[in-house]
């Protein structure tokens, strides 16, 4: 193969891959390549290049974390082919376990710092650290009473309250707890009941009660383990949202005021919407095949198990005020990543008007 | 190379090469290769990228008869630089602690 047949070998490759553009874009770097390399080392770089197919995916794929060197590169074993980076690598393996307690004391700081710097997280973060929530100490829940067991099955759940801190986790058997401090004196009620296997929870109160820190409520609802939601509709003006374990089909999640996490389980859902005027989002686990997350004021967390090469994303923080980081760097106020379509891709988009966004794939 | 390399990395130096003065693709593959065990597909998207979000600017320049592609780093690359510079170093002394271990602040096992 000589270098016109190498190339046309690399655009046959590229073609499912990238628009036309992109690829004579692509071909035109690697001529380049190839000239600046001359023609007397055609076939070194022919070499080097390796696989036009493979090129072709690792080129069009985009910025990826680089995939250690597979065989034919240096033998990290062979001490002949050891650089720099692999001496200091032995010579920290001959100390280690003398080493091993000061590390695991560096661990522990940095674990702790990192577990403050994201409270919601359910691991270290990657790269980075991550920013510090822009609204500290939220979501809190205090449900003290006994559920009360529901008898009648449920498959989609409706809240709709003027204050409640609603939480929705996974459980053994089906149940609600439903609580109100000041509620009475203040002519606050929360009800509920099932309907057509729809499980409805309601809370009103005169509008003059409707204040911050003057009435407190909470609804908890306990989804049996093994059951896959169809609906979940969670309105409330005032209260934070907790959504943990549960697996849904659609969910679509607002507050007037509070925070707005979700830890979701089992498969990928339809559509997610998380949404709250003041206060931060959280998400993690399965995404949708649309995410979207709305805050007026507060930050946008969301850690999707999609993967990266598969997930269209439009994000944008705070006009020009606040950054995006995708993956932990930082891509100034907005970013915005079209996969194509025709991959039954992932969409996530996500906007705060003052905030920040970040923005971490699992893969 | 036993360690990942990952993308923040891979822009950071690229940056920092070009902070340096502008060069062509061959040039900084070759520079970045000296250092880091790259792929020859892997520094195509990096630059693409950091194109798409202003980091760079691409020009071209007559040699030879063909036109050979410089790149250039623009104000905000050099931003992003200093912020990467920054955070590599807390990221660095952070690895530094952990992987070498730090006897004298925290004792002998």
């Amino acid at each position: 193969m000589d270098r016109r047949e190498y190339l046309q070998a690399l655009d046959r490759a590229l073609h499912p891959l990238t628009p036309r553009r992109e690829r004579e874009d692509i071909l035109r770097y690697y001529e380049e390549y190839f000239d600046e390399a001359g023609p007397e080392r055609e076939e070194d770089v022919i070499a080097l290049l390796g696989d036009p197919a493979e090129l072709a995916r690792g080129t069009a794929q985009g910025a990826k974390p680089y995939p250690l060197p597979e065989e034919g590169g240096p033998d990290p074993d062979d001490p002949a082919e050891r650089g720099p980076s692999a001496k200091k690598l032995a010579r920290w393996t001959k100390k280690r376990w003398r080493r091993l307690a000061a590390g695991c004391m560096c661990l522990l700081a940095i674990a702790a710092l990192a577990a403050a710097l994201w409270p919601r997280g359910d691991g270290l973060p990657r790269g980075f650290p991550p920013m510090e929530p822009l609204i500290p100490g939220d979501i809190t829940f205090a449900v003290t009473t006994d559920p009360i067991h529901l008898e009648a099955a449920f498959t989609s759940i409706r809240v709709e309250t003027d204050v409640a801190n609603v939480r929705v986790k996974r459980g053994d058997t089906s149940g609600i707890a439903l609580q109100w401090l000041y509620g009475p004196a203040l002519g606050y009620n929360l009800s509920y009941g099932v309907e057509n296997g729809v499980l409805y929870i309601a809370g009103g109160a005169p509008e003059k009660t409707i204040s911050v820190g003057t009435l407190d409520a909470w609804v908890e609802i306990t989804v049996p383990r093994d059951t896959t939601l169809e609906q979940v509709a969670i309105n409330t003006k005032i209260g934070d949202i907790e959504i943990s374990g549960v697996s849904f089909q659609t969910l679509a999640a607002h507050t007037g005021n509070g925070s707005v996490s979700l830890h979701a389980s089992g498969q990928t859902a339809e559509s997610i919407s998380l949404s709250t005027e003041l206060g931060n989002i959280y998400q993690s686990g399965p995404a949708a095949w649309k995410l979207r997350a709305e805050t007026g004021t507060g930050d946008i967390f969301l850690r999707p198990s999609c993967a990266e090469r598969t997930c269209s994303y439009e994000l944008s923080a705070g006009g020009n005020a606040g950054t995006v980081r995708v993956n932990g760097i930082p891509q100034g106020s907005r970013a915005a990543d079209q996969k194509p379509a025709n991959r039954g891709s992932d969409v996530i988009t996500a906007s705060t008007k003052k905030g920040n966004i970040a923005l971490e794939f699992a893969t | 190379m036993a360690f990942a390399i990952g993308t923040p990395m891979l822009d950071g130096c690229v940056l920092a090469v070009l902070a340096q003065g502008d060069t062509y693709g061959y040039i900084l593959t070759q520079q970045i290769r000296q250092v880091l065990d790259l792929s020859e597909s892997t520094l195509y998207p990096v630059l693409r990228r950091l194109l798409a979000e202003g980091c760079l600017a691409a020009y071209d320049q007559a040699y030879q008869g063909r036109n050979r592609r410089y790149y250039t780093i623009t104000d905000v690359g050099r931003r992003r630089l200093e912020q990467y510079r920054t955070e590599w170093k807390a990221y660095r002394d952070g690895l530094d602690c952990l992987l070498l271990g730090e006897e004298e602040s925290h004792g002998q096992a």
